[in-house]
């Protein structure tokens, strides 16, 4: 027992969460704020007396057994390092971002959640990332339920359904391993066997793993949930459920070839979805689902550098996408809105938080001197050198796509653009939101600028220069062509003024010759989708009102019946009983 | 026997609540009787822990009632004896175990709830509920079974139509309650008969050899009857209607106790007559097992539904408790001991997850007066304390790690892989994780109520519960947590009992 | 013949069949919490027929000792395990008379055993089988019955070979007894408690107050409100 309980207190995620737990009976936002920054200092000096090791000779420490399973609560190599500094740096962020705004519940969830995200990507063994996989799922839940509406409160109800189901497959699978006598370490696997059948445990934990990484199909909980948080609450759902899950496909699944299809279809496919939400966090939701396919096609490539790309893209994307989350933040708790139509030429008002919007999409988009070219073209170069030409022309197409989701959505449309009656904003972001903002934009510039210091930090040593001229070439051409598109846009006069409505500020592209055929495309997969959607959605109303109509409070299977019906009913279950043992013998 | 001087230890878990319980009938209402009872509870899990040890170190204990054993020559004793194995002597220390805590609980509750002159009465009808729940468990004879099955749900209509004074429903409840037990129970004792007609013997161990190569009607008839009238006791789901209401309307110290130990004690009867009394060489064994596992998995679901509609918390968790005795029946149904040790640890594990939670919203229904999901709204302001227990044992219910819910649900999980039955092994398993999500939506709901809602505008200013009921209420909190981590005690015991359990079957007295 | 010895051969337990059935389809048809007692104490009634059917043996007599039995050797005489259902038979064969009976299969068993364990009077041979070896018809029973009280005085006379019914059920019965008792006392109590606190005994009317009581309308529309209202006073907590 005490070797189990100081096992898991090994694990720096065990600490954050027992300060979540302290940090939920302090007083005043500022002072759980100071205790939470408290917390991931001395979490990140827990992580840091553990040093590092390389991949093939991890540090283990944290043994204990639960009914006879040996768990290791803390396995220390470069990949999960990685991953830990990584979900620290976005925990003291958060902090930062909520010093003013975090609710009790979500100053005190945000480190839970943040030290479950740590504690499974430490985890050595798959019962205790399951531990932690569960502990994430339960805690998240609190900060979509934050954003306090009754649409926040259903959506919340999906995300558990679905992350708790998550957990329940994940379970299974392990459940199955255990009784089919296999080691419970958590290490490479194989969806199939060598006979080439299909792994049914393993199987079950890819889609334990594919429900977290937002797979399509598997994916709609996220852009569900993530609009419908506070602007604190969903800066911090961007960081940790979806990096999560891809820390664990890098660890169990590299190399998985079915991983390229499917992340190159949530690269592309994304895009299209994103391009047809109104609510501006719902577009940035698409467009973290989007960058998600780019890393689960790196873990598909499966080489040293697609992987490292997938782990360095990880980091960058939880900068850079929590800097674009805390910048819709910021304007949400100013002008009190997210939808597309009522906001416009807001840089007057918070020319900082312009910036920082800028920065994000310049990083988003991959403009070099920033994160996400560094990162990204990894990726695509792992892609190209391996000739899996699909995939590369699925990652452009995302690229560009991002380049119109973020850049012109997100910024333009936001931050330029004509002012709107909602534009009128009281200033700027409050000046915590504006630190948090700028730190991670900092990181975004040094990641960018010395590429060397995440370099030395990935998990496979591999020589790889991002500022080459190709990839600069490559990299500009398509921006370059993307940001001309919508200038000749601008100019014709095609340009819409952003309106109200779902598809909104996206037809200004529709007349331009060529790309006819791309935004049929945005409609089709929106419209397809949207049918789809319905259909999924009134089947589940279809369903639950039919549950309600007979498991009700007034449904036939739930109401107190009268004596005598219970006793008929009994003396029919006595006589089927009889007649069922007499039919046994 | 494991310590010396302590030979009549076996029968001191009825003897002390027995005898305690006339004499509470004398006290002046008011702290005597409670605090009589709840020492009383006290002395008696003292005697169950020292069984439980002495049958751990020692193996199973047979103490003969009155000296009437088995003379020389013959194996089978005269009177009743109790025979306590791993097996029951795990049930009796839960059930002991949890009287400890409720009782203490229970003060506050029932002085609000129970008119103050009637709390003698009460007392002495929880005592001789307690006596009747330990008697059914100890006894190793099979009328006295159902004598002590009697014993107990007698008081236990009589607690519950105490409610009353809250919700006159709580007549109507015990009503149908009563009429609902007294079928049960008269199968079950019509069971018994055809038994005995069959062997001459009512001795389980004894039945079970007298059993043995005797596949006939009329022994096919005692165990449909049997398992029938158990059962309805134990609100298996065609015959669970008299439970929701039963729970719903008791007074909330009585609802905390039964929901963690009567149908325990029922699921634990079960278990004894299918395989120590009847075992694996009668055909409509395996029909009933097969059986099982389709009322099991229905009862999961069905009642899960129920209780993610309803809009009273306690009769929420009544209809989880059926959903749960569902997951109970599976670990029966797959006939090894890897799945009977499951039900048993879900047994032990539930019991600490109910006890909580209904002592939670006996805290609610103390200070608000009422246990709609209404009164739950922002608890997590107004009564911090009790609105965390909740939420932790909640949690717990959907078998989350960390908590022993988790156990159980792992352990019924492996057991499920390692069996073949009619319905796939993986499908049984995926249904179990489903099930588990409803669990997760309601105790969400009420979870999300608790902590997100507001609080009503209209509501008076509440303090939290009285010290007692929350120390009581987070020592079984805090059991969900340790008994994660210490798993020797459910995972070690429950295991070695059910090796036991389904060794009996093998001869008399083989087991451990 | 063989059907009529085969109905007529087991009254006793038509009788507890008839009984049991009449109890429950009172509880399951009344509406009238008091009526469904009644039928419920029916129920609980017939199962003691049952088991005093059990312990009965034609001729048997109380298990009293009598003659030269030593008092200090008795632990068989009502503490029996069922074995020591009667003190002289050694071949006894209780569970094995039964056996025989139930052994043969279906509805047609005009039992041959029956037939053949005919007791010719207290023959102590014959006697461990219970009431299951009744004579073919009822005169010969009457006939059976003298002829063992015959026997038995004979018997007691010889201080020997004497029958006695197995005394186990009886008693097992009587705390039955106490139990069912208990039962509808509690249950009466509870009518009457109910009465008090609604005002009727009708199930019907309970249902519909304790429906208006859970969802505030009335679970039939045209019943009105009046009672409604009433319940609503009443309800409590909901």
């Amino acid at each position: 027992m005490t070797e189990l309980l100081t096992g898991l207190a090994l694990n720096p995620g065990m600490l954050l969460i027992a300060a979540g737990i302290i940090v939920a009976l302090l007083p005043g936002r500022q002072v759980r704020a100071i205790a939470s920054l408290v917390a991931v200092g001395a979490a990140w000096a827990l992580l840091a007396s553990y040093g590092s090791a390389p991949m093939e000779a991890p540090v283990l420490a944290g043994q204990g057994s639960l009914f006879g399973f040996e768990l290791t609560s803390v396995r220390i190599d470069r990949l999960s390092v990685l991953f830990s500094t990584l979900f620290l740096i976005a925990a003291a962020l958060n902090a930062i971002y909520g010093w003013l705004h975090a609710t009790r519940l979500e100053a005190s969830m945000g480190l839970i959640y943040a030290g479950a995200a740590i504690g499974g990507v430490l985890a050595g063994d798959l019962l205790t990332l399951f531990i932690f996989w569960e502990l994430a799922a339960l805690s998240s839940v609190f900060i979509v339920w934050g954003g306090g509406t009754h649409a926040a409160f259903k959506a919340g109800m999906r995300y558990l359904v679905i992350q708790v189901g998550s957990g329940m497959a994940l379970i299974s699978g392990i459940a199955l391993m255990a009784a089919t006598g296999g080691d419970l370490a958590f290490t490479a696997m194989s969806l199939t066997d060598e006979a080439g059948a299909l792994n049914l445990p393993v199987l079950l934990i890819f889609i334990a793993f594919g429900v977290k990484a937002a797979f399509p199909v598997l994916h709609f909980w996220l852009p569900d949930a993530y609009p419908r948080a506070s602007a604190v609450g969903a800066v911090m759902l961007s960081a940790f459920t979806t990096k999560m899950a891809i820390y664990a496909l890098v660890r169990g699944f590299p190399g998985e070839d079915i991983l390229m299809v499917i992340g190159a279809a949530m690269a592309v496919i994304f895009i299209f979805f994103g391009a047809a939400a109104s609510d501006l966090r719902r577009v940035l939701a698409y467009s973290l689902n989007s960058q998600l396919g780019f890393m689960v096609c790196a873990v598909g490539i499966g080489s040293d550098l697609a992987l490292n790309g997938a782990v360095a893209h990880a980091f960058a994307s939880v900068i850079y996408k929590g800097m674009l989350f805390m910048a819709m933040g910021a304007v949400l708790t100013r002008a009190g809105t997210m939808r597309a139509g009522e906001l416009g030429g807001l840089y007057r008002a918070m020319p900082l938080t312009a910036v920082i919007a800028f920065i994000g999409a310049m990083t988003i988009t991959g403009v070099p001197f920033f994160a996400g070219f560094v990162t990204k073209s990894m990726t695509i170069s792992a892609a190209g050198y391996y000739e899996h030409l699909f995939v590369w022309l699925a990652l452009i197409v995302a690229t560009v796509g991002a380049v119109q989701n973020i850049g012109v959505r997100i910024f333009f449309n936001t931050f330029l653009g004509p002012r709107t009656t909602a534009a009128k904003v009281s200033g700027d972001a409050p000046l915590p939101m504006l630190v948090a903002m700028g730190l991670a934009a900092a990181i975004c510039f040094i990641v960018g600028l010395q590429p060397n210091l995440l370099w030395s930090m990935l998990p496979f040593d591999y020589e790889y220069h991002a500022y080459t001229t190709d990839h600069l070439i490559t990299q500009m051409q398509l921006i370059l062509f993307s940001i001309l598109l919508f200038a000749l846009a601008q100019k014709a006069g095609l340009a819409s003024t952003p309106r109200d409505g779902a598809l909104v500020d996206i037809d200004w592209v529709y007349r331009v010759p060529g790309r006819v055929v791309l935004m049929g495309l945005v409609h089709g997969t929106a419209a397809v989708w949207h049918r789809v959607w319905w259909g999924i959605q009134a089947g589940v109303k279809g369903v639950v009102k039919g549950l309600y109509n007979t498991h009700g409070p007034e449904g036939a299977l739930s109401r107190s019946w009268p004596v005598g019906f219970m006793a008929l009913f009994t003396a029919l279950v006595l006589g089927l009983m009889l007649i069922v043992t007499f039919i046994a013998y | 026997m494991a310590i010396p001087g302590l030979e009549q230890l076996p029968v001191l878990p009825v003897v002390i609540p027995l005898v305690a319980a006339p004499l509470t009938l004398l006290m002046k209402p008011g702290r005597a009787p409670w605090a009589w009872a709840t020492l009383v509870s006290w002395v008696t899990f003292v005697t169950t822990l020292l069984l439980l040890e002495g049958v751990w170190v020692n193996g199973p204990i047979e103490y003969a009632m009155g000296g009437w054993g088995a003379p020389d020559g013959m194996t089978a004793p005269l009177g009743i004896t109790y025979y306590i194995d791993l097996a029951n002597a795990l049930v009796l220390t839960l059930v002991a175990g949890i009287a400890s805590v409720v009782f203490p609980y229970a003060y506050y509750s029932v002085e609000s709830e129970i008119d103050h002159r009637q709390t003698p009465a009460f007392y002495t009808a929880l005592l001789i509920c307690f006596t009747g729940l330990l008697g059914v468990t100890i006894t190793g004879d099979a009328f006295n079974v159902f004598v002590f099955l009697e014993i107990s749900s007698l008081s236990t209509y009589a607690l519950v139509a105490m409610g009353a004074r809250n919700d006159r429903r709580a007549l109507t409840a015990s009503f149908n309650y009563l009429v609902m037990g007294t079928i049960g129970a008269t199968f079950f004792v019509i069971g018994i008969g055809l038994l005995y007609q069959a062997t001459g013997t009512l001795n389980m161990l004894d039945l079970h050899q007298q059993l043995m190569g005797q596949s006939n009607r009329m022994v096919e008839a005692g165990f449909a009857f049997i398992i029938t009238g158990i059962g309805l006791k134990l609100a298996m789901v065609p015959l669970h209607l008299w439970l929701p209401n039963a729970y719903c309307y008791a007074p909330s110290a009585i609802s905390a106790f039964l929901a963690a130990t009567a149908t325990k004690v029922q699921v634990y009867i079960i278990l004894r007559f299918m395989f120590t009394v009847f075992g694996f060489e009668f055909a409509f064994l395996d029909v009933a097992l097969n059986a099982f596992i389709i009322l099991g998995i229905a009862g999961m679901f069905y009642a899960s539904f129920v209780a993610v509609f309803r809009d009273n918390v306690k009769q929420m968790l009544a209809y989880s408790s059926i959903a749960q005795i569902g997951y109970m029946l599976l670990g029966i149904s797959f006939g090894t001991v890897d799945g009977v040790a499951a039900s048993l640890i879900h047994v032990f594990n539930h019991a600490l997850m109910k006890a909580a939670l209904f002592m939670g919203v006996g805290c609610v229904v103390l200070r608000i007066g009422y246990s709609n999901f209404s009164a739950f709204n922002g608890l997590a302001k107004r009564m911090p304390w009790t609105a965390w227990g909740l939420i932790i044992s909640g949690l717990s219910l959907v078998g989350v790690p960390l908590t022993v819910g988790f156990i159980s649900k792992w352990k019924l999980m492996e057991a499920a892989f390692q069996t073949q039955t009619i319905i796939p092994p993986l499908l049984i398993v995926l249904l179990i994780g489903a099930s588990s999500l409803l669990a997760a939506i309601y105790i969400g709901r009420l979870a999300y109520a608790m902590l997100l809602q507001p609080v009503p505008e209209d509501a008076e200013p509440v303090k939290e519960a009285p010290h007692l009921m929350r120390i009581t209420m987070w020592i079984m909190v805090l059991a969900n947590i340790w008994f994660f981590f210490q798993t020797d005690v459910t995972v070690g015991v429950a295991t070695r009992a059910a090796q036991a359990l389904l060794d009996t079957g093998l001869g008399y007295g083989g087991a451990y | 013949m063989d059907i009529i010895e085969f109905i007529v051969g087991r009254y006793n337990y038509w009788i507890f069949i008839t009984l049991m059935m009449m109890g429950l389809y009172i509880v399951i048809s009344r509406g009238n919490l008091v009526k469904t007692i009644v039928g419920l104490n029916l129920f609980q009634t017939s199962v003691f027929i049952f088991y005093i059917s059990i312990g009965k043996i034609v001729g048997g007599t109380a298990p009293i000792i009598v003659g030269n039995y030593k008092a200090d050797d008795s632990y068989g005489d009502g503490h029996g395990d069922g074995y020591g259902a009667d003190a002289t038979v050694t071949d006894h064969g209780n569970s094995g008379a039964s056996e025989n009976l139930h052994d043969t299969d279906g509805l047609d068993l005009p039992s041959n055993s029956l037939s053949a364990d005919v007791p010719a009077g207290g023959e102590v041979s014959a006697a461990s089988g219970s009431l299951h070896q009744m004579p073919e018809t009822a005169a010969d029973m009457a006939s059976g019955t003298d002829a063992a009280y015959a026997s038995v005085a004979d018997a007691a006379a010889q201080g020997a070979e004497v029958i006695y019914t197995n005394p186990l059920p009886h008693v097992l019965i009587l705390t039955a007894i106490v139990v069912g008792v208990a039962t509808t006392a509690v249950g009466l109590a509870l009518a009457v408690r109910i009465r008090e606190a609604y005002g009727t005994i009708e199930e019907d009317e309970l249902e519909a107050e304790d429906h208006f009581a859970e969802f505030g309308v009335p679970l039939h529309p045209e019943q009105g409100q009046g009672r409604g209202q009433g319940s609503q006073t009443q309800g409590g907590a909901a």
